[in-house]
């Protein structure tokens, strides 16, 4: 379970930076919204609530020491909601569009992106049967 | 990104744009960013900020101190909605579907824990913060460009992510994560 979190945030990044760029694509490219992933930064909040241990106290001295407000971090969403169209599939990090992690660019990213978008698109086809239509 | 959090030593802008007349939901609004961003919202003059929230008495407790900070009552909603529960999902978009606009949407609900749990079949986090996010964004989608044809302002979907994500350096599979044992039984 370490990683699990890690891994749905990374999926998070792969499912949005392909989703818009098939939205630009595809049949609704004309409609305009914009899609992006923010991140907040280490923020004082409840997240690690459920951690024990160890863990819980490094946590605890992390957020003491690098953590920011969780109104501070609340700003990256409001600068999210804000954005233009530049930051369409984008990924914003501390209020700026930054470059995602290095293995999110690589070659072998490029290609998981790929398959992460059909795979996780045939999942929620299976909850909600026309859904990709949406797109 | 740096390879640790510097976050802190980092000041970010004070949000002052005007959000004048917009209809925006975030969700996980009760607590931490998700409150704070509610708070800023209705500070910058939205017309109707809705609090999408697992626990509804939580989330009137939330709206209840945003009007008491910003002196703007009547805005915030409280609105259920469980990520980890896909028909809860699917009525809430149904629901934000009768808006009369919707210019914002900050999918802000997520967990990270280390206990295992399922729901829907599939692994906690995933569920909620993978499965469940994106099932209401795609359901968002043709609600926002309804609202974009009406009012002209182009609407923002906003999904909170994490440096986190660079901690993972080799390929994940979502069939692995959602389907598999690797997800469904497989605790590491």
């Amino acid at each position: 379970m370490v990683k699990r979190y890690p891994n749905s945030k990374l999926l998070e990044v792969f499912f949005v930076r392909e989703l818009a760029e098939q939205i630009t694509k595809g049949s609704h490219a004309s409609e305009r919204v914009i899609i992006n992933t923010i991140s907040p930064g280490f923020c004082r909040t409840s997240l690690s609530r459920e951690t024990t241990g160890l863990i819980f106290i490094m946590f605890s001295v992390m957020k003491l020491l690098v953590g920011r407000s969780a109104e501070a971090g609340s700003r990256t969403l409001v600068g999210g909601a804000s954005a233009g169209p530049e930051t369409h599939g984008k990924y914003i990090s501390d209020c700026v569009v930054t470059e995602p992690s290095e293995f999110v660019r690589s070659e072998e990213g490029q290609k998981t992106q790929k398959r992460v978008y059909t795979e996780l698109m045939d999942i929620l086809e299976k909850i909600q049967p026309g859904i990709s239509e949406n797109v | 990104m740096p390879p640790f959090p510097t976050s802190k030593f980092v000041s970010l802008p004070y949000p002052t744009q005007s959000f004048e007349g917009q209809t925006i939901i975030v969700t996980g609004a009760n607590t931490g960013l998700g409150l704070e961003a509610a708070r800023h919202f209705t500070r910058l003059n939205a017309a109707k900020v809705i609090l999408g929230c697992r626990s509804i008495a939580k989330g009137e407790e939330a709206a209840l101190s945003i009007a008491q900070t910003t002196g703007r009552k009547g805005v915030c909603e409280v609105w259920q909605v469980d990520l980890g529960n896909f028909d809860s999902v699917k009525q809430f978009t149904e629901r934000a579907a009768k808006l009369d606009r919707l210019d914002v949407v900050c999918e802000n609900a997520g967990l990270a824990t280390r206990n295992y749990r399922e729901v829907e079949g599939m692994e906690n986090t995933i569920a909620v913060n993978v499965v469940g996010t994106f099932l209401m964004a795609l359901n968002f989608l043709p609600i926002l460009r309804k609202s974009w044809k009406k009012t002209g302002n182009v609407p923002k979907l906003v999904i909170v992510s994490s440096d986190a994500h660079g901690h993972v350096r080799t390929h994940i599979s979502c069939y692995n994560l959602v389907c598999s044992d690797f997800c469904v039984g497989n605790k590491d």
